[in-house]
């Protein structure tokens, strides 16, 4: 009953806040869901070659050998044929495709519609037959997505031959010992387009720690994981992953070919546990310049620009803006409230400050960022209750007063880890937890208004224990066989996260505490 | 649960309804193919399976799949009707039928009892094993069939494939 109680101020909010988005319903874009552009990541290749002509297969087709026809990106091969047209030009198709995420972008919630896949043939090379009909050519597996790629020799928009290569898995994990806490980069080349074939699931001791994915980074997925204790030997596992999670008998599948990849990693010592970090994605240029709690535009004549664009809560910022009316303005903060488990959420609209506009027009005001959910809100300049300007602020996250409550806990004791500006969309509304590499579960801050508290027990042996918080997916919407499974440490948050391309940045936390006796 | 009770009784007599009355109708060999080939004249049923005769062992012996790997051997099995009737297409009414392999001659089917060890109530139709060399190339996998009917001599080609499902050849 207490429960229901205090949900009730809330349901009130949520009406409230669900009537003004009606009032202001016509002035809001449509949206829909959409392939989003990925921002350009450094060191991941574009196309390997100029989109091929569509073309058909001839009545009866050739082969081509390929030799090798499996190697790592990079592979150089012969390709060869015969029985071919004489004397003729031949384009070399190569099978690929270009992968995106589809992303719904609202004024309440960007929402995660999976990942779009436009298979494509490019041409990697040009050849000519000799006068009987042979074909012979020396190429190289380019870097591109990995797994099986057909190959074609295309005479006029007909597929004469057919060939095709494995480009296999690369796999590369370093360090392979060091003391607790070691920050471990692995790293992956050559994961395929298709689902089960474009994440990797990281096992520790027969514990998940989260999965790799390559989905906009054309088959190339870097992250770090950690080393948990105690002091000695550790079984890592690159395991194929379905929908995020380890696909442990894939030997068995279709594509059983993919393989895994085990190591050891041995832990020297227990050194203590290392300080608290902050690991923020790379810096990207967004390609996207949709927006949560967006509503109405800068009016003709106006101009505002807020100092900042993004900070973390209680960060100052200054307001100016030109062509306002003389007299009263109203500076309103517009967020989301609400919750996904059940009672629902809407945009609403706080007011921070109203000032008055002089006879220039002209206003420049410091605003103290809110304590509030993260990610995108809008600053909107009201006067006569229409909106003469809105100015995009993002909302970073934090921690709070260093995070963790304490380095040292005895087996039973609490443990708070503490942060801020936790945000409201599918994709920053909650991060996944790992204790020693175990993933428990995940935290999320929508209905506390961005403050995220993960209480947890005290457990272990003495010694030294990790945790660590990752950006993840909160769930999919709609996308049948290729759904993934949300919820899980996204290790490769830094580089094929589907909200770098709105100009997110959501980070991981590293966390250690010791138990003593 | 005074509304349920009735509801799941409806759904469950549904569900035993639908299972029964698939298996008390007159069986063929497979489930006819829904997506039929091009030609309005004969329908194609088309099967193709890991056969015993696999030198590179599949995870299930006589399994349906669309992958296989080099090495293994795949059976294709077929079935033709004619289309308007319904008849069943023997070795009477076809004098060949091929299944056209990129790259490779004519690949004869025959029509026979199933299995290798038929015995009398096996039911017949046009088979072929086919081992995948250790060197045919990787990927998709191209094939058709070819039947000629022996009354009138024309070749009717089926296509298998539906957009998206290719066959594949993998390591």
């Amino acid at each position: 009953m207490t429960h229901t109680r205090n949900k009730r101020p809330r349901f009130v909010l949520l009406g409230v806040a669900a009537l003004l988005v009606a009032a202001v319903a016509p002035q809001l874009a449509p949206a829909e869901p959409h392939p989003v552009t990925p921002p350009s990541i450094p060191g991941v290749a574009g196309l390997p070659g100029p989109v091929a002509a569509p073309a058909k297969p001839a009545a009866r087709l050739g082969i081509l050998k390929a030799t090798p026809d499996t190697g790592p990106p990079g592979t150089p091969f012969v390709l060869t044929g015969s029985g071919l047209p004489a004397n003729t030009d031949l384009d070399i198709t190569w099978s690929t495709a270009t992968r995106q995420y589809k992303l719904d972008v609202v004024p309440d919630s960007v929402d995660f519609y999976g990942r779009v896949m436009t298979p494509m043939a490019v041409v990697i090379a040009k050849g000519r037959t000799d006068g009987s009909g042979n074909l012979r050519l020396s190429m190289k597996m380019p870097q591109d997505y990995g797994a099986i790629h057909d190959i074609y020799a295309v005479s006029n928009g007909t597929q004469l031959a057919k060939g095709g290569v494995l480009v296999e898995r690369t796999y590369s994990v370093k360090p392979l010992k060091g003391p607790i806490g070691t920050t471990i980069t692995i790293k992956l080349n050559g994961l395929g387009a298709l689902s089960y074939m474009d994440t990797v699931g990281v096992i520790w001791d027969n514990r998940y720690v989260g999965f790799l994915s390559s989905v906009t980074t054309r088959g190339q997925a870097t992250a770090t994981i950690r080393a948990a204790g105690p002091p000695g030997k550790h079984a890592l596992e690159l395991v194929p992953a379905s929908a995020t999670t380890p696909f442990l008998n894939i030997k068995q599948s279709a594509v059983g070919y993919l393989g895994f990849k085990r190591y050891t990693f041995t832990v020297t010592k227990d050194a203590g546990p290392p300080p608290t970090k902050v690991v923020w994605p790379i810096k990207v240029k967004p390609t996207s310049s949709e927006r949560t709690t967006f509503r109405t535009a800068t009016i003709d004549g106006v101009t505002a620009k807020a100092s900042a664009e993004s900070g973390t809560i209680g960060s100052k910022v200054e307001l100016t803006a030109t062509g306002l009316t003389p007299g009263g303005a109203t500076i309103q903060w517009n967020t989301a409230v609400g919750t996904r488990t059940g009672a629902g959420y809407a945009v609403a609209y706080t007011p921070l400050t109203n000032v008055t506009v002089p006879a220039s027009g002209n206003i420049r005001t410091a605003l103290t960022v809110p304590d509030d959910v993260g990610g995108w809100h809008t600053i909107e300049i009201l006067q006569e209750g229409k909106t003469k300007a809105s100015v995009p602020y993002r909302i970073d996250q934090s921690l709070y007063r260093g995070g963790i409550n304490g380095k040292r806990f005895k087996r039973g004791d609490l443990i708070k880890i503490h942060l801020k500006g936790v945000g409201f969309t599918e994709m920053d509304n909650i991060l996944a937890v790992t204790v020693d590499n175990a993933y428990i579960g995940y935290v999320c801050g929508f209905f506390s208004a961005g403050d995220t508290v993960l209480e947890m027990i005290a457990t272990g042996e003495p010694g030294t224990h990790i945790v660590d918080l990752t950006p993840t997916i909160y769930k999919q919407q709609k996308g049948g066989n290729d759904i993934w499974y949300g919820g899980t440490p996204f290790l490769t948050y830094r580089t094929d996260y589907p909200l770098l391309a709105l100009g997110y940045r959501l980070p991981a936390y590293h966390f250690a505490y010791t138990i003593v006796k | 649960m005074r509304v349920l009770k009735p509801l799941v009784l409806v759904l469950t007599t549904a569900v035993a309804l639908a299972i029964a009355v698939p298996a008390l109708a007159a069986d063929p060999p497979f489930p006819m193919n829904p997506y039929p080939a091009a030609s309005q004249d004969y329908a194609f049923n088309l099967q193709t399976l890991f056969g015993h005769g696999s030198k590179v062992r599949p995870t299930v012996y006589c399994a349906d799949s669309s992958v296989f790997r080099r090495g293994n051997q795949i059976i294709f099995r077929l079935y033709i009707t004619d289309a308007k009737t319904g008849k069943v297409m023997t070795g009477k009414d076809m004098s060949k039928v091929v299944v056209r392999i990129a790259g490779l001659p004519d690949q004869k089917m025959a029509y026979r009892p199933q299995g290798g060890n038929p015995d009398a109530t096996a039911p017949w139709l046009w088979s072929l094993a086919w081992l995948v060399p250790a060197d045919y190339p990787l990927g998709t996998f191209k094939f058709d069939v070819a039947a000629t009917v022996k009354k009138t001599k024309k070749v009717v080609v089926y296509n298998p494939v539906v957009p998206g499902t290719d066959w594949q050849i993998t390591p």
